[in-house]
């Protein structure tokens, strides 16, 4: 059924409307001729539909919502926050794991990069309690249905227990189970000026992070 | 969207990058206690620090339950003889870093810091450590 209705769109593309609806026989080959001119629409109206197929792709919108976990590397550690990994406060340390959720909105071509804006809110499920906001923008493409990959970058916000502003590069893939529902990974790098020390009048404060997160995408067509 | 047929192969692969994602769970951006952007160092004074963190510590006591001698000691106040480690200059945040550790422990975790024998400080509060002094 599916090639009879490829081939009545295919006759309409090649015939003009008057001579297709004249002569609908010479267009379509004589064992569907039968069941697709009884069952088609006129030919003006495949035409036009045909001619909206062959449009190119008009831009679409992707809304998307995410609930996740994540973990972080800290880099320099001066005030020897917990977890160390090492023997010193200079080593590597765990930070708390956290809790984030995600909001974002991308417009762009249906087969190109989306651009847009996420907004992130979150916060540590251990340890000394910390919430932070990260507002960002946000680059999305999807390459394969199952698939997409995303940037972000812009500010976090770290609302407690001390105000501070950093920033935050991350870059991430999402598989889709279906249309709308993905699992993604997110590989994120912050840098926050933190106190004083005796040694420096601000602590740099570098810390990749990963997190994985459920994820909810809305596609919106023109 | 039409639903593309995948191999046996493909669908392996998908399952291991999901299984992938999921081992890495327990692997943002807390960045954790590091104080505000243009807090200066400021050399933490003793006798507050020393009075807010029996303080801290009673509370914990009180409020996990428990009744060790040091418990005793924390809610009769700072003992006389508190004092940093000779040599040892601890900072307005460290003494900040230190007290909110010891306020957000958990129950399990305050036992430990105050237990009569093998008692543990957490890392924050450790303000000095040995290898550091050398």
């Amino acid at each position: 059924m599916k090639l009879e209705r490829a081939a009545v769109l295919l006759a309409a593309s090649i015939a003009p409307p008057a001579a297709a609806a004249a002569e609908p026989s010479a267009a379509i080959p004589s064992t569907t001729s039968i069941e697709a001119t009884s069952a088609a629409p006129a030919p003006e109206v495949l035409a036009t539909r045909l001619r909206a197929l062959r449009r190119e792709p008009g831009g679409t919108a992707h809304f998307m919502a995410s609930l996740g976990l994540g973990k972080g590397l800290r880099l320099n550690n001066p005030y020897r926050l917990q977890t160390q990994l090492g023997d010193d406060a200079a080593s590597v340390s765990l930070t708390a794991t956290y809790v984030d959720v995600g909001l974002g909105a991308a417009l762009g071509p249906a087969d190109g990069i989306h651009h847009g804006l996420a907004l992130h809110l979150g916060g540590a499920v251990e340890g000394v309690s910390q919430a932070y906001a990260t507002p960002t923008y946000l680059a999305t493409l999807r390459p394969d249905p199952r698939w997409m990959v995303l940037g972000r970058l812009g500010p976090t916000v770290l609302l407690s227990p001390d105000p501070n502003v950093g920033g935050e590069v991350a870059v991430g893939g999402v598989w889709f189970a279906t249309a709308g529902l993905g699992v993604s990974t997110e590989l994120l790098f912050d840098v926050f000026y933190g106190a004083a020390t005796l040694d420096d009048t601000a602590s740099v404060h570098p810390i990749v992070s990963l997190q994985i997160a459920l994820v909810l995408d809305a596609e919106v067509l023109p | 969207m039409r639903r593309r047929v995948r191999s046996p192969e493909a669908r392996r692969g998908s399952r291991a990058f999901a299984a992938l994602m999921l081992a890495l769970l327990c692997a943002a951006p807390t960045a954790g206690d590091i104080g505000g952007c243009g807090q200066e160092a400021v050399a933490l004074d003793e006798a507050k620090f020393f009075a807010q963190k029996a303080r801290i510590d009673c509370g914990r006591c009180q409020d996990c339950g428990l009744s060790t001698d040091t418990c005793v000691a924390a809610c009769e106040g700072p003992s006389p003889s508190a004092a940093f480690p000779e040599g040892c200059l601890p900072l307005v945040h460290d003494g900040e870093v230190c007290l909110r550790a010891l306020s957000d422990a958990s129950c399990e975790e305050a036992a430990r810091f105050v237990a009569d024998r093998g008692a543990t400080t957490p890392t924050e509060c450790n303000f000095c450590p040995e290898e550091e002094e050398r």
